[in-house]
């Protein structure tokens, strides 16, 4: 979130600075009451202290309800600011929602120096004025909104924001999940809550995927509030949207001959994968390229698996190690896979399998055989205690 | 009051009920095995065929050292290639050692050439296709005692 705003400030700042000047508030809220006047205002702010001219210009929806006090400002290199008073009157028969006015002030290109007609673009800055017009009753807008739990899973959140001058008593939402092939795999509900006018509240709900393919999914869902419903649709991918390498080999092979390389290919998701692809480089000592080659072109159904050869002419290649990359590309997506060929005479090794190895502790089980001691212990010493015990009343009561 | 008879049953009650005791805690806290768990083997990978092995620090292989099934051998840290020959097929593995450790080739049932951790010490083994992670494995070493942890 400040990650947006920073980027927001910063957006800002750069378009005003091209313009060199800008208005403030870039928005005004009022609420609606037909037939109310008000009296408002905004600066414009030279931010570099230059000689301009700007006009301001009413446009939108509601444009006819402004009435500008000034239409057209020049400002000095002195001139850090101007405030620009205007009345808007509410207009009645709106609809519920947002309406709008938008002031538009642009610059006026300064030709007196060339003395030419100019032909080129302005630069132009909005402020508005809002009306909120309620909605009557009950009345809520939601979207919903698909991303990775922090815990594992799917989240689905529903923003849900009463419009309306009355309050919700129930809101709550019911997803249904569909594979590509209009299957359901999955039925959720979210939480419950009431929702008070003008308010935002979230529904949420977190499907656990851990038994899930991957692959692209269709969330359908209903948002019910009270006696009405809202719609919603949105398609979401499960797990790595990817394809996997399971496997290189290369059979078959003497050296200066064509080498066929076999990559086993394997589609992790419910959809099938068109256009797939290996491009193949081999570096040489120095890292340049000594040979590029590449497959045909494959579709692999969902769930499939599927070899792809590409072939590599060895005329001229001498025995030895050999950094390579397999590039596997798929739609817009590509994935890159660090190789060694080690090439002999009659064959060429792909090592591609590794281990990293490491020391891993292992106090677990020292704790549990040291609490299982204590606990063996403790017992031993009860039974003497008991058997002692016993052993003395019984001795007394047969003197 | 108390007859030998009553002390012997007494005392057999709390033998017994001392050892459900204990065998309910180990049965808790992990799987029901009181006994050792078999002839299960710590194995970190294995090669489908093969009876030796060829470890080198670099792929030309020009200053390996052979090792054979049943051999047990120490390597620093570093990054080591594995060779195995078997049927003038060759598998050729990276192995990077980010800790020193003792290894222990085996044959195993279905004739695969097995590398199990032969040292004391419990070793991570995250294992890389094609550069891709594709899991880690805990194994306990075949020498492994609550004193070494």
């Amino acid at each position: 979130m400040k990650l947006l705003l920073i980027v927001c400030f910063f957006v800002l700042i750069s378009s005003v600075s091209v313009s060199g000047f800008g208005v403030t508030p870039a928005q005004q809220i009022i609420s609606y009451t037909p037939g109310e006047e008000h009296k408002l205002s905004f600066d414009i702010i030279n931010f570099e202290g230059k000689k301009v001219q700007l006009i301001a210009l009413p446009q939108g929806e509601l444009n006819q309800s402004l009435k500008l006090s000034n239409f057209s400002f020049i400002f000095e290199p002195t001139t850090a600011s101007q405030s620009v008073s205007y009345s808007f009157k509410t207009p009645g028969g709106l609809a519920p929602g947002k309406h709008s006015a938008d002031i538009l002030v642009i610059e006026i290109p300064d030709t007196s120096q060339s003395g030419e007609n100019y032909i080129g673009s302005v630069v132009g800055i909005i402020t508005k004025v809002v009306v909120d017009v309620p909605y009557p009753g009950k009345y809520v807008e939601s979207s919903l909104s698909v991303s990775s739990a922090k815990e594992g899973g799917i989240a689905f959140v529903f923003p849900i924001v009463s419009k309306g001058d009355l309050d919700i008593a129930r809101a709550k939402a019911v997803i249904e999940i569909f594979t590509p092939l209009n299957e359901k795999v999955a039925s959720l509900i979210t939480n419950e809550i009431p929702v008070p006018s003008h308010e935002r509240r979230e529904l949420a709900v977190i499907w656990d995927t851990s038994s899930v393919k991957s692959g692209k999914y269709r969330a359908v869902a209903t948002v019910l509030y009270d006696e009405s419903t809202i719609s919603l649709e949105r398609e979401f991918a499960v797990g790595a949207d990817t394809l996997k390498i399971n496997n290189v080999e290369v059979n078959d092979f003497a050296l200066g001959g064509i080498a066929k390389f076999e990559f086993l290919a394997e589609n992790p998701m419910n959809i099938p994968m068109q256009g797939v692809y290996i491009t193949m480089q081999i570096f040489n000592e120095q890292e340049a390229i000594l040979a590029e080659f590449k497959s045909a072109t494959y579709d692999i159904d969902a769930f499939d698996k599927k070899v792809l050869v590409a072939f590599w002419d060895t005329e001229g290649v001498k025995k030895g190690s050999y950094p390579a990359k397999a590039i596997i590309k798929f739609g817009e997506q590509s994935l890159q896979h660090e190789l060694t060929l080690e090439v002999s005479d009659d064959e060429i090794n792909v090592v591609g399998l590794g281990y990293v190895i490491k020391s891993a502790g292992g106090k677990s089980s020292n704790n549990l055989v040291t609490l299982l001691g204590v606990i063996v212990g403790i017992l031993v010493i009860l039974n003497l205690v008991w058997f002692l015990m016993l052993r003395k009343k019984v001795n007394s009561s047969h003197k | 009051m108390f007859e030998k008879k009553h002390i012997l049953i007494i005392d057999a009650v709390l033998i017994i009920g001392s050892l459900l005791l204990v065998a309910g805690f180990v049965g808790y806290t992990q799987p029901f095995v009181i006994a050792p768990l078999g002839d299960s083997l710590p194995l970190l990978f294995s090669f489908p065929a093969g009876n030796s092995i060829l470890i080198d620090t670099n792929l030309s292989f020009n200053s390996s050292q052979l090792y054979l099934a049943g051999e047990t051998f120490s390597l620093d840290s570093g990054k080591y290639y594995w060779k195995v020959v078997a049927n003038s097929v060759s598998d050729i593995r990276v192995v990077t050692l980010e800790s020193p450790a003792t290894f222990k080739l085996a044959i195993s049932d279905d004739d695969s050439l097995i590398v199990i951790n032969g040292g004391s010490e419990k070793l991570s083994v995250t294992t890389y296709n094609l550069g891709e992670n594709v899991g880690t494995l805990f194994v306990t070493g075949l020498n492994f005692s609550s004193e070494d942890s």
